[in-house]
């Protein structure tokens, strides 16, 4: 029964700074019984001090992975100034959330179980055990909480495919035509759900191409959120959108009475941005 | 002392020509060790310097509407003051120009380039610089009171009010970071809000409101400005290490005279170096509050605390006279 004792004498060689012989003692303590989780990052900090990455890199990961079974707060957003900068910032309720179609981390850190992958399931999703993170926080804090689980739940996934990976051909060569057809195809891409619409018509050219990003459908969400905060609090409401600016840089003016369509481009909007507030503002 | 030893005391050393130099090392420590802790490189030494050089070379772009005048003088306003109040801090044994009140003329100095933030903020007429300017008073109300007390406790113990006889006083007693550790807290945080540092850069908070009051400035206005605030942080920096650490005497008598100056100063060095090592640290390890939380923080447990000590101590001259 040596494991105590190197356990002790690997901590002990830690706090001298040891490296090399904090590590020898982790790592014998470590075959005889798995460490303890706080154990384990101490060993991962001694390989990284001993230059040895790839060992360094598969101890966090085993130390991450037993701070999730333990259900620990995550360490990454564990700081009384992001906590105090971000909790109660940019609330959104669960109603007010769908009501502005938000989709994405956005809705799910408001606690609605909605993600397109589980919904409406594409690809090789319905084969893959993951879980839908949500949080009921609704605020900056609770965004962060469901961005940085969704990191695990990805990193989870990739994994499990690599390691399922079916029999078949990696590269195939594909028609030089797309067939005559329409298809509305929706995806969960990092920032919610990502809607393409594609016509084709027998040729290699795409007769029509439309894309709703999720940084479109989540941006009107901020007139809710931003309501009653500060100054200081708004780009950190804007930032926990994650926008994307340059799926954003055009927008269609759709007038239903004259049956009119208009596109402003980025040069239009910033323009009129710009004569908005000098007028209105006195900017 | 003679009229040419107290003009080279006051231009050559350790005045200007000195604290310009000094100062630009604590930028350059600053950025480096902040660099180092963040896994990055760092600037090489000669880049405060540098960055100084090229700044004035540019051009200076006065705002539609503002006053030349007023914009040219508030920098230059602000560096004097600063400069001005290094004289009355030990640097290599007690000041010459050293007088009973020089403690609060220190204070008052320093308080200066907060007036000249604002003062440029407001007269940029440009929202963010008047936002970051009206931040930067809101910011002053709120850490001056605590940081003014928690300096005033050094000075009732030892009796007197100039920052050279409070350091002979800490020469034959123990430090005063010793004697009032809450003070020495609250002063050290004082001074990170009063040099508008992480977490206490709230006027210049560039996701917020581009550089607050900095935002119109350019040219030599922006490098006299910048090297305001690195002098303020040279100033700030040996007067915590003098009210709170000793300052530059040692306590025990050292012959010849050069070799208890040379001492002296190098005990300022090192004095003055680690506060610096606390505060880019400090810098570091945090994210900015909001105004609203400093506000809370500030008054709620900052001025209670120095409140705290001011008693403790007139307490201890009570019972207790050292």
């Amino acid at each position: 029964m040596s494991t105590p004792i190197d356990v002790e004498l690997g901590r002990e060689a830690y706090a001298r700074r040891a490296w090399r012989e904090a590590h020898e003692h982790l790592a014998i303590a470590d075959e005889a019984e798995p460490l303890t989780t706080d154990d384990l990052e101490l060993l991962a900090t001694t390989a990284f001090m001993l230059g040895r990455d790839d060992e360094y890199l598969g101890v966090l990961e085993r130390a991450h992975h037993a701070h999730l079974e333990a259900g620990e707060t995550l360490p990454a957003v564990r700081n009384a100034i992001w906590i105090g900068r971000t909790q109660g910032v940019g609330v959104l309720t669960a109603e007010e959330a769908t009501n502005h179609s938000l989709s994405g981390p956005m809705l799910r850190a408001s606690g609605v179980d909605y993600d397109v992958r589980k919904d409406d399931p594409y690809l090789s999703y319905p084969d893959v055990p993951w879980k839908v993170v949500t949080d009921d926080h609704g605020d900056v804090f609770g965004r962060t909480l469901v961005r940085v689980g969704e990191l695990v739940e990805s990193t989870n996934i990739v994994r499990h495919c690599l390691e399922n990976l079916p029999e078949g051909a990696i590269r195939i060569q594909p028609p030089r035509a797309a067939p005559k057809g329409e298809v509305l195809s929706r995806y969960e891409a990092p920032r919610g759900e990502l809607v393409h619409f594609i016509r084709t018509n027998n040729t290699d050219k795409v007769e029509r191409l439309d894309i709703r990003t999720p940084t479109l459908a989540n941006w009107t969400s901020v007139a809710v959120s931003l309501v009653g905060q500060h100054l200081a609090d708004i780009p950190v409401v804007v930032a926990a959108i994650d926008p994307c600016l340059s799926c954003t840089s055009r927008v269609t003016i759709v007038d239903r009475e004259d049956r009119e369509t208009k596109t402003m481009t980025w040069e239009e909007l910033r323009a009129h941005g710009m004569r908005f507030y000098r007028e209105k503002r006195g900017v | 002392m003679d009229v040419p030893l107290l003009v080279l005391y006051v231009v050559m050393f350790p005045g200007l020509l000195f604290l310009v130099g000094y100062a630009f090392l604590f930028q350059f420590l600053d950025r480096k060790i902040a660099a180092r802790m963040q896994s990055r490189v760092g600037p090489p030494l000669i880049q405060p310097f540098a960055d100084f050089v090229k700044m004035l070379a540019k051009e200076t772009i006065t705002p539609a509407d503002v006053k030349r005048a007023d914009f040219d003088w508030a920098p230059l306003l602000a560096f004097a003051a600063v400069a001005t109040a290094f004289l009355y801090v030990p640097v290599v044994g007690p000041s010459p120009v050293a007088f009973q009140g020089d403690l609060i003329l220190i204070l008052y100095l320093l308080t200066l380039p907060s007036i000249a933030l604002f003062v440029l903020g407001w007269l940029s007429r440009n929202v963010f610089a008047t936002i970051g300017g009206v931040r930067a008073v809101t910011q002053l109300f709120i850490y001056e009171v605590p940081f003014f007390l928690a300096l005033l406790a050094p000075a009732i113990m030892a009796g007197t009010w100039s920052v050279s006889e409070i350091v002979t006083w800490q020469a034959s007693h123990p430090w005063f970071a010793v004697l009032q550790p809450i003070g020495f807290i609250v002063a050290l945080i004082g001074l990170q809000a009063k040099l508008e540092r992480t977490p206490f850069d709230i006027p210049e908070a560039e996701t917020e409101i581009v550089a607050g009051p900095w935002t119109e400035l350019t040219g030599r206005r922006l490098a006299l400005m910048r090297l305001t605030m690195d002098v303020a942080l040279v100033t700030g920096s040996g007067l915590v290490a003098a009210l709170f650490l000793g300052g530059p005497l040692l306590p025990w008598a050292l012959e010849p005279a050069w070799l208890a100056s040379l001492a002296g100063f190098g005990l300022f060095l090192a004095k003055t170096l680690a506060i610096l090592f606390v505060l880019t640290s400090l810098r570091i390890a945090m994210g900015r509050l909001r105004i609203d939380q400093l506000n809370d923080i500030g008054w709620k447990y900052l001025a209670s605390a120095a409140i705290l000590q001011v008693f403790v101590v007139l307490a201890m001259n009570a019972w207790w006279a050292p």
